[in-house]
């Protein structure tokens, strides 16, 4: 698959629990709840639950996308995506 | 006043002289403990001019009204002192069971001036106090003095802090560790401990801790551990801090080969992922904590076997990445040299990486670095070179036992300006260039390139701000983190859960069930602008200015390339503004200087105000 | 014998806390006063911890080594202190093979844990962040780990 037809999709912390990464075919934008429903199919029910707790931190082309702003975020074909647990202080 | 034992101790060195003074209802009000008495004690009691080292600067430890509690994660104490590394305010919090036995013990806390003829341990044992002779544990590393200390006690339940070899050669960077895995480790307290002869701190205490609503602390305490198993703290229940690693990565603020770029290519060998599948063996936690981030490695196999340490983010990553060091048994093992030999982790990754760039450059020579192949990468020579940083051992331990800066001023020829450093302490991990916010508020810091007084990461890694760039309204960000975490740090609450209180007012509930005192959250954060800048006023005693509130040179001068950034850099004329909004949000001068109008209006002296 | 309760603490679980300890003083005696707590956390270091309380021992040991007759065995299997007969002499606390029993600073006696008698369940189990103490039988927890055992095993076998 063209990389500008799909998303690439990395895993860090719990996340890896579904694997180190996937790949969603996506030939135009898509917003988190797409994304989620995507990889809800390909990963099984239990990473819904996961990706919507309030620490699930969502990274789009190495930049941290705030919470506030996820359902306005849209991801385009050729995008990474990082799913990781909420950053804080070391 | 519940909270408070209502009494600390005053220890002479010098004379062996111990005895009770009362804290006053009035100090403890205006700056509630911890941080803010540290910061009251030094302003008040350092002698102008007193150099760290002498005997002349005062060493004191202070719990606050929460230490002893069930609030979580509340045993916690302080200890500050001038600074040796910095010249400025020194300080260092620690877990563990030394704040709550003390405050079991009877006292709040101890101011200790003077310098022992011989080498000498403080015990306290309720309300017997007295110096006991240490000269049998004089090179002992912290594990073998808390072990020793006890079994001369015969007592099992003592919990001592102590400082390493590194701390009697008083070596600018000494920490001071207590139930092996805590520390107080930045800004050298271990060295202070060191130049008055004192090796050790044991303290035992059987009393009560009387709090002024019992039932309802509780019943709070009940609510507080649940939120504590929840989603906010998960990711330092499950991976410790080392889950930063992955994250900030792929954030490209990673820093890696002495803060030259954010990324690094061995990041997944390192990950906080990696160390819990290989190498955890157990979580401890600190008492009264329900989170439990402490995550013990055991090195299995190779040159480290049989090595144990608490490894954080921030020891790993800059004896890591930062060294370009992708060997988790090697990081290990030079976090246990930091813990036991007694040097902050933070300073010894920093000054390495320091001296690996200059070793690649030329700019210092084979004979400077004892014949080590000091490259990076090179996990061995990062771990020989740990060892001998910490014992002050060779040609290189004698360059870089005192930190990055002043082996910068020996060997000059342009390498100080890749010396990470903020007031000559070493920079925590998180890259300049890709976390401008952070760099601010690292650099505006009291303490020095730190990373824990303002928590001014956050808008940059939530994406609340462009972390590329600066603007004036970024010193909000910094007032505002700075005057709540004095509060944190005054009470003395853990940071890692800050997540769990919805909002300022169930911090000012703590303070109010404790105590008894009736704050609310604004005027308790009017109290933690008032501790901040009493800390401010130290450091403006001893002669801070605005060049001191700048990071180093390498964030303006060149530009950032790795997997994330594309020339990151820090214009300077763009801090230099952001720089003056901090001092405007804070009523400073231009040069960084509190005015006497705010002063007023804190309470604090105004003699150095303008 | 008797399925008799007691508090375990799964030691792979249990961080060294101290909660538990905390939460016995203020139900116990209302007060924070760890020392003063029934149930007593040990760590061995570096990796090991674990809380410790009364193990309703058959022939309880700390009974049998009290001169004054002041350890009672109470039908539960527990033990309760007399504490007009104890004088704090401590050769309970010599005798039992677990550090159940604490001695008590203030009153010359000694501290045994009564399993929160009145309620459901000790107060240390209810608040215990870790889910490291249960508060349980022997059986029970025998049973469990055949179950936890044996159900790894099936896994692996697929």
């Amino acid at each position: 698959m063209p990389e500008e037809q799909a998303i690439k999709v990395e895993f860090f912390g719990p996340f890896m629990d579904f694997g180190k990464e996937a790949v969603v075919p996506a030939n135009q934008p898509v917003s988190f709840d797409q994304l989620v429903a995507a990889l809800v199919g390909q990963l099984g029910e239990p990473f819904e639950e996961r990706a919507r707790k309030s620490n699930t931190t969502l990274i789009v082309n190495n930049r941290i996308i705030s919470p506030r702003r996820r359902d306005e975020v849209e991801i385009n074909p050729g995008d990474k995506v990082s799913f990781a647990l909420l950053l804080g202080g070391g | 006043m519940k909270g408070y034992a209502g009494k600390f101790l005053r220890v002479d060195m010098t004379t062996g002289e111990v005895r009770a003074d009362v804290l006053s209802e009035d100090v403890a009000r205006r700056f509630v403990g911890g941080y803010g008495f540290v910061g009251h004690t030094l302003y008040n009691e350092v002698p102008e001019g007193a150099d760290a080292l002498s005997p002349e600067n005062v060493l004191c430890l202070w719990t606050g009204p929460v230490a002893g509690t069930t609030i979580p994660v509340s045993s916690k104490y302080i200890m500050g002192a001038r600074s040796p590394a910095t010249g400025f305010i020194g300080f260092g919090i620690a877990s563990g069971g030394v704040g709550s036995e003390l405050k079991a013990a009877g006292w709040d806390g101890m101011v200790i001036k003077g310098k022992a003829p011989t080498l000498k341990y403080l015990y306290i044992q309720n309300g017997n106090v007295e110096l006991r002779d240490a000269i049998p544990y004089a090179g002992k590393t912290t594990w073998e003095t808390e072990e020793l200390i006890r079994e001369e006690l015969c007592d099992d339940e003592v919990r001592v802090s102590s400082c390493g070899p590194a701390g009697e050669l008083m070596t600018c960077l000494a920490n001071v560790t207590n139930d092996r895995n805590r520390q107080v480790g930045r800004s050298g307290m271990g060295a202070v401990m060191g130049s008055k002869n004192l090796k050790a701190i044991a303290v035992r205490g059987t009393g009560s801790v009387e709090v002024a609503n019992l039932d309802e602390l509780v019943e709070f305490s009940r609510d507080l551990y649940k939120r504590c198993r929840g989603p906010a703290t998960e990711k330092y229940r499950l991976y410790g801090t080392p889950a930063n690693v992955l994250v900030h990565n792929r954030l490209g603020c990673l820093p890696t080969n002495n803060f030259q770029k954010g990324t690094f290519d061995h990041a997944e060998m390192v990950s906080g992922e990696r160390m819990l599948e290989t190498l955890v063996k157990k979580v401890v936690a600190c008492p009264s904590c329900p989170i439990g981030c402490d995550h013990i490695n055991v090195v299995k196999d190779g040159p480290w076997a049989g090595t144990v340490s608490s490894v954080d983010y921030e020891s790993l990553e800059l004896l890591g990445p930062n060294c370009g060091v992708d060997d988790l048994n090697a990081i290990t093992k030079a976090v246990e040299l930091c813990d036991t030999l007694g040097i902050d982790t933070i300073s010894a990754g920093v000054t390495i990486s320091w001296a690996m760039e200059a070793y690649e450059k030329g700019l210092i020579t084979s004979e400077d670095v004892d014949g080590l192949d000091l490259r990076f990468g090179n996990a061995e020579a990062m771990v020989e070179a740990t060892r001998r940083m910490c014992l002050r051992e060779g040609n290189l331990g004698a360059l870089i036992a005192d930190g990055a800066a002043r082996a910068a001023e020996k060997v000059g020829q342009g390498s100080e300006k890749f010396a990470m450093v903020n007031k000559k302490l070493e920079w925590g991990a998180y890259s300049l260039r890709s976390l401008q916010t952070a760099t601010l508020g690292f650099a505006t810091s009291v303490r020095g390139a730190c990373y824990l007084r303002s928590g001014s990461y956050q808008p940059d890694v939530k994406g609340t701000v462009d972390r590329y760039h600066l603007d004036r309204s970024r010193g909000k960000y910094v007032f505002d983190g700075e005057n709540l975490y004095a509060i944190i740090d005054s009470l003395i609450i853990c940071k890692f859960t800050r997540g769990i209180y919805k909002d300022n007012d169930e911090i000012a509930k703590i303070l109010r069930l404790v105590t008894g005192f009736d704050i609310t959250a604004e005027e308790m954060i009017k109290t933690g602008e008032r501790i901040h800048n009493q800390a401010k006023l130290f450091n403006v005693k001893f002669g801070v200015g605005r060049g001191d509130d700048y990071p180093p040179d390498r964030a303006f001068e060149e530009k950032m390339y790795d997997d994330v950034n594309d020339g990151a850099i820090i214009i300077r004329d763009e801090y230099d503004e952001a720089l003056s909004g901090y001092y405007e949000e804070r009523r400073w001068n231009e040069e960084g200087i509190p005015t006497r109008e705010l002063l007023e209006d804190l309470g604090l002296d105004t003699k150095l105000g303008v | 014998m008797d399925a008799k309760r007691i508090i375990v603490c799964d030691t792979e679980k249990c961080a060294g806390c101290e909660i538990c300890e905390y939460i016995c003083s203020i139900f116990k005696e209302k007060t924070i006063n760890w020392s003063k707590s029934r149930i007593r956390h040990v760590r061995i270091e570096p990796t090991f911890d674990i809380a410790i309380a009364c193990r309703k021992c058959e022939e309880p040991l700390c009974v049998k080594a009290c001169p004054r007759d002041a350890v009672i065995e109470l039908e539960d299997g527990s033990v309760r202190i007399e504490k007009d007969k104890c004088n704090g002499c401590g050769w309970c606390i010599e005798a039992c093979n677990f550090g159940a029993l604490k001695l008590d600073w203030d009153h010359k006696s000694v501290f045994a844990c009564d399993f929160c008698a009145d309620l459901d369940q000790p107060k240390c189990v209810e608040f215990c962040p870790y889910e490291a103490l249960e508060f349980t039988t022997l059986d029970q927890v025998g049973h469990e780990a055949g179950v936890k055992a044996f159900k790894r095993i099936i896994e692996e076998l697929g």
